[in-house]
């Protein structure tokens, strides 16, 4: 017991998490095409129900006042982008390189450990994160939706975001094993997240005992704290988001190091 | 304060108690070994004697439950990086990067390693070479045939110019022409001065390869020594195998003596150890009892595995 206590390998190597960044790109240009996807699907939502649906919503109480529900809706989508960057490249690609290409179970032979391989694979999931994040934004600031120059934080946001759920989405890599997991995991965590997590409308419409449910979840305060940004809308309570999203990067990535340790080496 | 190489003696690795638990379900029971410098050792034993289990210990991938264990002079559960730097491992399931080409997953193991870039774009050229695998370079991995994927696998092992190489079931699956591509490489890698250790199921192999061995049963090291010590020791210095009807075979039976030092009866043949084959065969004949085939041939590693750990499958 002692010895296996002493196996606990040290913190990670940004030097080495970064070659798990590079071995990533080098796999990605075998697959371009799904790179450049992710960032239309969000630029989609926006077009249909953004631009679509929102011309029957006149608007959206929020923060005292009412803004128009595209304004209301591109930061949430914006926020759902780095969930979908954070889902694929936190547990899609990690789950398949755990169980079924054993890419891991190679690398840990030379001297990347696991904390190593942890952090390089965050790093690439926000790096993709935020390059798909960036052009959002972009794309928001030629169509007026953002109002404010704390839209200039978003960027940054952006990132923290996409590094927290990412973690967060480690973590399911640790607890799945089985394909039939990853549909599970769709429907019952992500989409749900996707959906009422303050992204398509505000909170403040759930019945007064569901809120503090949603307010827990991580993509509110993604979502919240972007659209603090985006419409200048910020406060004290927004450092509160940023609070939220820096403990969970932390101790979601820890959570997850153990839990893919723990199938890596027995 | 990392301690260096190998503290005095030759030895590269040494075990001693080495044990390794699942659960409830012992997988090393206390073993003891050192491996020295240039020398190639294998593990040799059935299927769940344990032997992977000893070289992912070795190989700093699995933490061991008790017992002490050194790599070249360092402690895997302290030092598992800088171990890991320089070993090549050749593991028993093919774990290759199938999301990148032949070539590419050669430059990233480089990286994990640190080699820097212009040398190790000088070593991948060789090491392609060197595994024949150049008209493949730019193929992605998945295609590939077993054959080649193990070769692949053997030269991303290199990348890192190891001073130990731990190879598990190096040739399992490979043609006779890639076998002896294989064999003829990690004898040359021996010759430049590396240290192989490796499992085989292949006794052939292990004879041709092993400058010594240690065989496993259940957990357990059984018998330890160079292949030709392990003959001596425990069969005779030939066998004779004889295929005969029914009658004869009772007949023999009740003559045995003075035949051979051990038989052994199969249900297709009876196998006798003796130390020359040809003057037992005389004997029996000089019997009157008749053969259907008779062949006579030298005791080989073989036969020493399958008198240490038996002909059964015992799971
Ligand atoms: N990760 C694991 N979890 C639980 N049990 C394991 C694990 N790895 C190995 N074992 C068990 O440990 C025992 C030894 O297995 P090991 O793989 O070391 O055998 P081996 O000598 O390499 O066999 P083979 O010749 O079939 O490769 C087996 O009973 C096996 O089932
Ligand atoms: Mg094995």
């Amino acid at each position: 017991m002692a010895i296996e206590a002493a196996h606990a390998s040290p913190p990670p190597s940004l030097h080495r998490a970064v070659k798990l960044v590079q071995r990533n790109i080098l796999a990605y240009k075998h697959y371009w095409i799904a790179l450049v996807s992710g960032f239309f699907e969000p630029v989609f939502y926006l077009a249909a129900v953004g631009f679509g649906v929102g011309r029957y919503v006149e608007s959206v109480p929020y923060a005292g006042t009412t803004l128009d529900y595209a304004s209301f809706l591109a930061p949430g989508m914006l926020a759902a982008s780095t969930l979908n960057g954070a889902i694929f490249d936190g547990f899609f690609g990690p789950f398949f390189k755990l169980n079924w290409m054993k890419t891991y179970d190679g690398i840990v032979t030379t001297p990347m450990s696991i904390p190593d391989i942890a952090l390089g694979e965050v790093l690439w999931a926000l790096i993709r994160g935020t390059i798909y994040g960036t052009g959002f934004l972009i794309v928001m600031t030629a169509l007026g939706l953002v109002h404010s120059p704390w839209g200039a934080l978003a960027l940054p946001a952006i990132m923290l975001s996409g590094g927290a759920l990412s973690a967060g989405a480690m973590i399911l890599t640790g607890v799945t094993k089985e394909i039939a997991s990853l549909e599970k995991v769709m429907t019952l965590v992500v989409f749900p997240l996707f959906l009422f997590s303050g992204t398509f409308f505000p909170v403040s419409l759930y019945p007064e005992y569901l809120r503090p449910v949603v307010q827990a979840t991580p993509l509110y305060h993604s979502a919240s704290l972007l659209r603090a940004l985006t419409t200048g809308e910020v406060g004290l309570g927004t450092l509160w988001h940023v609070v939220y999203l820096v403990a969970m990067l932390v101790i979601a990535s820890i959570v997850a190091t153990r839990l893919i340790r723990r199938r890596l080496i027995s | 304060m990392t301690p260096s190489a190998s503290s005095g003696s030759d030895a590269l690795i040494v075990a001693s108690g080495l044990s390794k638990r699942f659960e409830s379900l012992i997988a090393v029971d206390g073993v003891e070994f050192e491996v020295r410098r240039g020398e190639v050792f294998g593990f040799l034993g059935p299927n769940g004697a344990g032997k992977t289990s000893t070289m992912r210990m070795i190989g700093c991938t699995s933490p061991r439950t008790s017992g002490e264990l050194r790599v070249m002079g360092m402690d895997p559960a302290t030092h598992a990086s800088e171990i890991k730097a320089r070993l090549g491992v050749v593991p028993q399931a093919d774990n290759l990067d199938i999301e990148l080409t032949v070539r590419e997953n050669l430059e990233m193991y480089a990286r994990y390693f640190d080699v820097p870039r212009d040398t190790a774009a000088e070593r991948i050229d060789e090491l392609i070479d060197f595994v024949q695998l150049r008209d493949k370079a730019t193929s992605k991995v998945d295609p590939l045939s077993g054959g080649m994927k193990r070769r692949l696998t053997i030269a991303r092992a290199l990348v890192n110019r190891p001073d130990l190489i731990l190879l598990d079931e190096p040739t399992t699956g490979l043609d006779p022409q890639a076998r002896h591509l294989v064999w003829e490489r990690l004898y040359r890698l021996k010759q430049s001065g590396v240290t192989l250790v490796i499992t085989t199921h292949y006794m052939d192999e292990a004879e041709q390869l092993c400058d010594r061995l240690v065989v496993m049963d259940k957990a357990k090291i059984v018998a330890e020594g160079s292949p030709r010590q392990l003959i001596e020791r425990y069969s005779t210095r030939e066998v004779l195998e004889l295929r005969l009807t029914d009658p004869a075979r009772k007949k023999l039976a009740a003559s045995l003596d003075g035949l051979a030092e051990r038989a052994e009866w199969l249900p297709d043949r009876v196998l006798l150890y003796t130390p020359s084959g040809d003057t037992a065969l005389a004997s029996i004949h000089e019997r009157g009892i008749e053969t259907d085939s008779a062949l006579v041939r030298r005791a080989t590693l073989e036969d020493v595995f399958l008198t240490i750990t038996g002909r059964s499958l015992i799971e």
